[in-house]
């Protein structure tokens, strides 16, 4: 009876909101991207991905229209990216990002910094891998959005904290981040307009473990969308180590390094 | 995780919805952040079903989950709530005795998180003292002496309500 009391006086449940679809898409991502090595992308790359929509609804015989993002749709109501794919060999653009956020990084750190990997990854410090995976209907009723990015995340260590920095490089999808629509972490944030017609957010998340992470998210206005984020804490197999309560980067520092221009998939 | 494994999480994750949000709710009072917190937790149950999906305890390793995703909510540092090492005793029978049905929930949310938690736990999920304190983190006689007040005084209400 105890139950039922309960139960009566919750009355009326609303429908729900919890998208299960999401849920497996971002445990899915979150699988294939722990093979980097990096949750902190993970993390990163969900909150953005659940802002621009993961799962969608299916609406069989819906033809080729514009989303809420202003991106075309697919044939199953996903939305796609509005710029083309980008040119020439993933390797050898992975490279040249690589490149340009090693040296943005390394001119900011304080003196006695060190990147390392992160632990497990397969990649080097700072080195962009890309992912790319089809979209499409699921068996489930849903839309499966197609990923095609670059991502990398590195360990910063400076004498006994270790915090990390990431990043991830990606074709427009959605909205552009606005402080309204950020994570429920979200401590502060302040809409940027850069220098070349950017926009975005940079805010301050508290996580779990006492964790903070300053985010960066802006889309170029050349197709191209970045996502940075820097926090308190190294990245370990189970993306739980405690936070040291030293940032390898200012909110500031990481601003300059979404905004620089080298940081694009349309060079 | 395998086709036939995210199957399996989908079954569950659908068929322990319902109870999942209403016991959220009784934790957070609000409808959207007792949907935040149902994500979340499914979230994190994903990641490790291949490991706990067939267990027997997985309603417990579910209802733990969303427990602590809840309380490290309430932890954030812009959080007005803060925890407490000691928790506050119960409000006392004659307290309960002027409680109506309708005022149950606000009672419950003027209650410290972890000791809303303890009476969720022991009333609404039905769980032992055991199970409580084993989720809560805390001791078995902290659980029974955070609870046994209010499970009398919920009792007679109860049966006043048959």
């Amino acid at each position: 009876m105890r139950k039922e009391l309960f139960d009566d006086v919750i009355g009326e449940v609303p429908p729900s909101t919890v998208d299960v679809d999401a849920a497996i898409t971002r445990g899915r991502r979150a699988a294939r991207l722990s093979k980097l090595g990096s949750p902190v992308v993970v993390a990163g790359v969900s909150v953005a991905l659940v802002t621009g929509g993961v799962a969608l609804a299916m609406q069989p015989g819906q033809g080729i229209r514009v989303g809420d993002g202003g991106n075309p749709l697919g044939p199953c109501g996903e939305e796609l990216p509005t710029g083309p794919a980008p040119a020439g060999p993933p390797a050898k653009i992975a490279d040249r990002l690589s490149s340009v956020l090693t040296a943005a990084v390394q001119s900011r750190l304080t003196a006695g910094s060190t990147l390392v990997e992160s632990a497990g990854a397969d990649h080097g410090p700072l080195d962009f891998v890309h992912i790319k995976t089809d979209g499409g209907p699921t068996d489930h009723g849903s839309c499966m959005v197609a990923e095609d990015e670059f991502v990398t995340g590195a360990n910063v260590v400076q004498g006994v904290s270790t915090g990390t920095v990431s990043v991830a490089v990606l074709r427009t999808v959605g909205k552009t981040q606005t402080c309204d629509n950020g994570a429920a972490e979200q401590i502060d944030c302040e809409e940027i307009i850069g220098p070349r017609g950017e926009e975005g957010t940079a805010s301050t998340l508290g996580l779990e473990g006492g964790v903070f992470m300053y985010r960066v998210d802006l889309d170029r206005g050349d197709g191209t969308t970045i996502a940075a984020w820097v926090k308190d804490a190294p990245d370990d197999d189970k993306g739980s180590a405690p936070g040291s309560g030293h940032m390898p980067l200012s909110r500031d520092q990481l601003v300059e390094i979404a905004l620089d221009p080298g940081l694009t998939l349309y060079p | 995780m395998k086709r036939s494994e995210e199957s399996t999480y989908r079954e569950y994750v659908t068929a322990r919805m319902d109870v999942m949000r209403r016991t959220a709710y009784l934790l957070c009072r609000d409808w959207h952040t007792a949907d935040d917190l149902v994500s979340i937790t499914i979230g994190k149950l994903y990641r490790h079903w291949p490991r706990v999906g067939n267990e027997p305890g997985i309603d417990a390793y579910v209802r733990k989950a969303l427990l602590r995703t809840w309380l490290d909510e309430k932890r954030r540092p812009w959080r007005r709530e803060q925890p407490t090492e000691e928790l506050p005793d119960l409000p006392s029978v004659a307290d309960f005795a002027v409680v109506s049905r309708a005022q149950l929930l606000d009672l419950l949310d003027g209650l410290p998180p972890k000791r809303r938690a303890a009476v969720v736990l022991r009333l609404y999920c039905d769980l032992s003292v055991e199970e409580t304190a084993e989720i809560l983190g805390c001791s078995v006689g902290t659980v029974k002496s955070q609870t046994a007040r209010g499970l009398d005084t919920l009792r007679a209400r109860a049966a006043e309500a048959d």
